[in-house]
């Protein structure tokens, strides 16, 4: 079995190793800390990769990010406008949050990133599960929400590891109810 | 037989004289005997096409038609309309008034010109009811439309330094890497729902640069143009006989 993961910080942690250790599965994660869902969806779709894979599992995010593309790489938006590339943008990125940005347009943009990525999946008949680590998403396309699992948390607010362990578990108990409706 | 038709000025008929009766999305309707559905509007974006796309019932439709338009464009959400007032203003001052003025023919103006005042008084009277209609604007009027080819289509009101957000993105932020990614995933989240769905589809574009494989490039040299560039009545009479082609 061949498992594909993508997602921001929370899948580039441990959870989806634990998922595939559980399903005997081989795991290609391409998540990056501080992706949004716009680079989740590029990454994934835009990937040249002929491998079959059995089953895809992403992690969408904050729907408020972005990202943008500097000449030489893609630097990932949020609103703590934290990435060190930043520079001189950080400015015009603050105006956006602080005057422009609306629900509405970053629930589009989630839509965009759901249907995108489920479409994709969908044409290579791969089985896909999309959670998301938006508290406040409005959407109900996802999955599941990760944050609807009661998991011990770092500092960081990040899943500390039995956390990992736990929403692996939760996925893994799942895996036969979201595959037959996926 | 129900078609669905997507797109930007070009698919939506700019520039003809009645847009609904000449251009190509009707020709060929009527060529296949099949109810159109045109939702293609002037200015949109890849963004806003795709985002029409998603909100459509897809499934009552028997073929879907997407146009998709130059990769720069975009559009945003304007929760508090201000981008809209801004353009009203841009588009309604004393210079557009002069215009106005001027558009009328010598006699006209001589007609007129005792009621200069009056003209002028109405002429801003409107101005002050479209700013305030501004608060009846729709969900769909909020998505303001983005086109980095002109100063106007930029116009927000948001400004950063004295500088429009909008021209400070392009020259700033905006690079053709994110554009050529936007009409990347744009065009296979289309094709990818509509190959889903077993729904037939053509995709055309006005974008000369694209590496993606489209059906028609409707903004070929070999359809006739009208001033501002949209394919003139005979334009569409020869892209609704290539799409037909097509088919």
């Amino acid at each position: 079995m061949k498992i594909f993961s993508n997602g921001s910080s929370f899948a580039s942690g441990k959870y989806p190793e634990y998922l595939a250790k559980m399903l005997n599965a081989d795991l290609t994660n391409i998540a990056m800390p501080g992706y949004s869902n716009r680079s989740v969806w590029r990454t994934t779709t835009m990937r040249k990769d002929e491998i079959k894979y059995d089953l895809a599992i992403i992690q969408l995010t904050s729907k408020s990010r972005t990202e943008y593309f500097d000449e030489k790489q893609w630097v990932e938006i949020s609103v703590q406008l934290s990435h060190e590339r930043l520079g001189e943008k950080r400015k015009l990125w603050k105006y956006w949050y602080e005057n422009m940005y609306a629900d509405q347009y970053g629930d589009c943009e989630e839509n965009f990133a759901i249907e995108g990525l489920r479409g994709h999946f969908a044409v290579r008949k791969i089985p896909c599960i999309i959670v998301t680590t938006d508290k406040y998403t409005k959407s109900n396309k996802f999955d599941m929400n990760l944050f609807d699992i009661d998991f011990p948390m770092d500092k960081t607010n990040h899943p500390t590891d039995f956390g990992h362990r736990m929403i692996a578990k939760t996925l893994y108990n799942h895996y036969e109810t979201i595959i037959s409706r996926v | 037989m129900k078609l669905l038709f997507l797109g930007c000025s070009y698919t939506a008929g700019c520039e003809l004289r009645d847009r609904e009766k000449y251009r190509f999305s009707t020709l060929v309707g009527q060529k296949l005997n099949a109810e159109v559905v045109n939702l293609a509007m002037d200015g949109y974006s890849n963004h806003a096409i795709a985002r029409k796309f998603l909100e459509q019932d897809l499934d009552q439709y028997d073929m879907v038609f997407v146009q998709m338009t130059r990769i720069s464009r975009t559009e945003w959400y304007d929760e508090n309309v201000k981008a809209m007032k801004a353009k009203i203003l841009e588009r309604n001052n004393d210079k557009s008034f002069g215009q106005y003025w001027r558009s009328k023919d010598k006699r006209g103006r001589s007609n007129a010109k005792d009621r200069y005042d009056e003209i002028k008084a109405k002429y801003f009277a409107n101005i002050e009811k479209q700013l305030k209609n501004v608060q009846f604007a729709s969900e769909e009027d909020k998505w303001d439309k983005i086109l980095a080819t002109k100063l106007r289509f930029m116009k927000t009101d948001n400004l950063v330094d004295g500088e429009e957000w909008w021209v400070r993105y392009y020259n700033e932020i905006y690079t053709n890497e994110y554009g050529k990614s936007d009409e990347f995933l744009f065009y296979w989240l289309m094709k990818n729902k509509l190959t889903e769905k077993s729904i037939s589809n053509l995709f055309f574009t006005i974008e000369p640069k694209t590496n993606l494989s489209f059906d028609l490039l409707i903004d070929h040299p070999k359809y006739p143009r009208e001033k501002l560039g949209h394919p003139t009545k005979i334009g569409h009479v020869m892209i609704a006989r290539d799409i037909m082609k097509l088919l």
